[in-house]
């Protein structure tokens, strides 16, 4: 069993530190997450509360399954997915807006950081959020094909086929300013 | 392997998801395909362009702002229901008001059951005491030598 089920197990059983460890342990990538997938910063610290409270109100629930990290990326994903259905029923910001032309007509090479991380991220909202979410947790994350498959409860092949199109998606979005940056 | 297939496993292959013979196979692949180690390559550069995306760094407050959130949630939970949180006055009146009609209501219910538990007494010591039988004494009993010389006595008296 890895050592976060076993601290949460030990939260089951009344010890709020361990829920504290398992909190200040995965604040950030959680936060991160959200905030790759809606792009709000506050939004993404107040839903990633929500996130944690689903974990704190759920401990009682709680079986060690499977890898801690898992459960709790299952929870978030489906936060984000139930805030993007929000969101179209309220008809607010898009999270799909397409890079205007202009914006992306300076080369990578002379982009500061900041431009660059805004163009990436208008690239990534431009994915539909089937391929952003397994986009985000192996990117980002850094999860392998069979840990994104259990976050989202879909096949391995079914990641890699996401991850095949989403890649190749912003590839070629992005190839003109990846050729001047050589 | 075609070109066509080294293409559609290449993302796979990058990320480093596939077994070792497949993982051979497209290795060799590249080593003598121009065109696919070229996609391979703007592939690899992607990747890197889409991770100078640092993401953010939560704020110092936040633990703080969930454990806020669980108290006011659990105090929520726990406070009274909605019929209690009436303002004290008016609590304070429909309490004394249910009060008195309990306490009258008590008096009324005790003051019908203890006139009809005496009656009920009455009658049943009237019948047990034997005194709604009296001639039945056994014959030559004192009771009945005391009862026919007192009875006597209450027939002479003027
Ligand atoms: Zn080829």
């Amino acid at each position: 069993m890895d050592i976060d089920a076993e601290l949460m197990l030990r939260f089951k059983q009344g010890d709020v530190s361990s829920f504290e460890k398992l909190m200040r342990k995965y604040k950030e990538q959680v936060v991160n997450i959200i905030y790759r997938f809606i792009g709000d910063r506050d939004e993404a610290e107040d839903l990633a509360i929500e996130v944690f409270l689903k974990v704190y109100k759920s401990a009682k629930a709680y079986r060690a399954e499977a890898k801690f990290s898992t459960y709790l990326y299952r929870i978030t994903v489906n936060l984000c997915i139930n805030e993007l259905k929000r969101r179209k029923r309220h008809k607010s910001v898009s999270l799909n807006n397409p890079v205007a032309s202009k914006e992306l007509s300076s080369p990578v090479s002379i982009l500061e950081q900041r431009e660059r991380e805004a163009l990436v991220k208008k690239m990534i909202d431009t994915l539909p959020p089937t391929q952003r979410i397994p986009l985000i947790l192996q990117v980002y994350e850094g999860l392998s094909y069979k840990e994104i498959s259990k976050v989202l409860g879909c096949s391995v092949k079914g990641v890699e086929r996401r991850l095949y199109r989403a890649k190749t998606a912003l590839r070629k979005k992005l190839e003109p300013y990846l050729r001047s940056q050589k | 392997m075609k070109c066509g297939k080294v293409r559609r496993k290449l993302v796979a292959y990058l990320d480093g998801e596939l077994g070792e013979r497949q993982k051979k196979l497209i290795k060799e692949h590249l080593e003598v395909c121009d065109g696919c180690r070229k996609e391979a390559e703007i592939l690899i550069r992607t990747s890197c362009f889409l991770k100078g995306w640092k993401g953010v760094k939560p704020s110092l407050d936040l633990e703080a702002k969930f454990w806020q959130k669980v108290f006011s949630e659990e105090k929520r939970y726990l406070s009274p229901r909605p019929i209690l949180k009436m303002p004290r006055a008016v609590f304070s009146t429909v309490l004394l008001g249910v009060l008195a009609a309990g306490i009258l209501l008590g008096v009324f219910i005790e003051k019908t059951l203890s006139w009809r538990t005496a009656r009920f007494w009455e009658e049943e010591y009237v019948s047990s005491s034997g005194l709604d039988s009296f001639q039945d004494f056994p014959s030559g009993s004192l009771c009945e030598a005391y009862f026919n010389l007192t009875f006597k006595e209450e027939e002479n008296s003027p």
